[in-house]
């Protein structure tokens, strides 16, 4: 047998495989279970433990890149917040054209759904230039930070939630953070949750998740939600599966793609090696 | 068609426009899919910005509140394009200087009480396997990383070795990961297409 083939195969057929893998558990769905990791359960009851209409901050700090990872951690996010009756403070400071949206889409589909106001148990600040200082801005004064106006410009002097929360300093409760890079959870510690005592929870794309951990393991960071994982993981507890569960089943399949791959790669790699040596001889 | 039909339908065709690179590199779909992308969120990024920062900055601080000395950091601000006029070029400078000068002294004012827990969380009781592992790897990841010693011992080049592997195993992890973050990524565009543009998927 030729092994040197087995190395050589069109990546093109490859992606095609992949993309085959991962359409066929989207159509017919195989319902793998998924086990709940204790980082997704300490974020979940971090927000459960929080006393009923206490203000959380959500930053969803991504761009359309990772948007699908990091979404359905916030619908999520907002179905366990208004079920408690908290208000939500959004902000995107990662990408100035999708972040804002992204983060206004997912919330206000809950928000809908279970009769909550913009204005009034919710607003959305969208992104602000220069995140740094803006968050600091916002630890005395949010108003100040964000210019005095939502993400589509009107006065927040007519939102009455901005008349309830003023500063994060005296009137946030809890900090959720989704995140791809900067800003992220090292600006929102370094500014805000560290210097204030600020509970810091939230998620990440998975390409950060090793990265991440000894903010876990220090305790900076009350869970994590990593990646898709983490969404599906959340939504469960939640009790509202959504677009996180729907993508795992295709995931699994995918991985267990991946690893086949990879063994291949390998036997094709020794045993070519294999044979150019017994040639030699 | 509503204007959510409209924007599932032009993100699918973006998205399958960005996969033609995968088949063929530069193709005109996929460049003209990067110019799309490019073009779309320059203008986006510049109107945003002036309505959101600058409008209000300038309207209710400046004018509205009569914070004029906001006006100084602007004009500092404004320097930064006088590196397109020759002969002028070292004024951008001067904004440079400020923003290198704010970031890194801010940075080391603020970075100390991020990292130090984290240090703190080093100093374990070693009671149990983890703990020991933990506390051994922090310690060989670190002697791998001092290059004014000689590593010309059995020890000491072996507890290097073993920094060594640690860190491989380490970026072993987040390459892991990041192959799961990029499946999680293609099965998001999958669902853009095939649930929420040609619904043949629930």
């Amino acid at each position: 047998m030729d092994w040197e083939k087995l190395q050589h195969i069109d990546i093109r057929i490859l992606y095609v495989i992949i993309l085959v893998c991962l359409l066929i558990p989207m159509f017919k769905p195989i319902g793998l279970p998924i086990a709940i990791s204790d980082a997704t359960r300490q974020v979940y009851e971090t927000i459960e433990n929080l006393p009923d209409g206490s203000v959380i901050w959500v930053s969803h700090d991504t761009g359309p890149g990772n948007a699908p990872e990091l979404n359905p951690m916030i619908t999520a996010l907002a179905r366990q917040a208004f079920r408690k009756n908290c208000k939500i403070i959004a902000t995107a400071f990662f990408n100035e054209t999708v972040g804002p949206t992204l983060v206004y889409t997912h919330i206000n589909e809950v928000a809908e759904e279970m009769g909550k106001e913009y204005g009034v148990d919710w607003i959305n600040l969208g992104y602000r230039i220069n995140a740094d200082a803006t968050m600091k801005l916002m630890v005395e004064n949010i108003a100040e930070g964000a210019l005095g106006v939502d993400w589509q410009g009107e006065p927040l002097d007519k939102f009455p939630i901005m008349q309830e929360v003023k500063s994060i300093r005296d009137d946030v409760d809890l900090l959720f953070v989704t995140t791809v890079g900067s800003p992220g959870y090292s600006d929102w510690m370094q500014y805000v949750a560290e210097p204030l005592n600020k509970p810091l929870t939230g998620g990440a794309s998975l390409t950060m998740y090793s990265g991440l951990q000894h903010y876990i393991r220090s305790g900076q960071l009350k869970g994590f939600l990593g990646g898709l994982r983490g969404a599906a993981e959340y939504e469960l507890l939640v009790g509202a599966p959504g677009k996180g569960c729907a993508g795992m089943d295709a995931q699994s399949l995918g991985h267990v793609t991946i690893i086949v791959f990879l063994i291949l790669g390998n036997i094709g790699y020794f045993a070519a090696k294999k044979q150019r040596q017994q040639e030699t001889y | 068609m509503t204007v959510e039909q409209l924007g599932n339908i032009s993100a699918s065709i973006c998205i399958i426009m960005a996969w033609s690179y995968l088949w063929k590199e530069d193709n005109p779909l996929y460049n003209l899919a990067e110019h799309l992308l490019v073009g779309i969120a320059t203008g986006y990024g510049i109107g945003y910005t002036i309505l959101v920062q600058l409008v209000p900055r300038i309207n209710d601080e400046i004018i509205g509140n009569q914070h004029y000395s906001l006006i100084i950091p602007a004009i500092i601000g404004c320097l930064i394009y006088c590196r397109f006029f020759p002969g002028y070029e070292w004024l951008s400078k001067i904004c440079m200087g400020f923003w290198i000068g704010y970031g890194a002294g801010n940075h080391l004012a603020f970075n100390p009480a991020t990292y130090m827990p984290q240090v703190f969380d080093t100093f374990i009781n070693l009671t149990n396997i983890n703990n020991i592992l933990y506390f051994l790897i922090v310690i060989v990841v670190i002697w791998y990383f001092i290059f004014t010693v000689r590593k010309d011992t059995p020890v000491r080049s072996g507890a290097s070795q073993l920094g060594r592997y640690a860190l491989m195993i380490a970026f072993g992890s987040a390459y892991g990961s990041i192959t799961m973050a990029y499946l999680s990524l293609i099965i998001g565009q999958l669902e853009i297409i095939f649930r929420d543009t040609l619904h043949l998927i629930k």
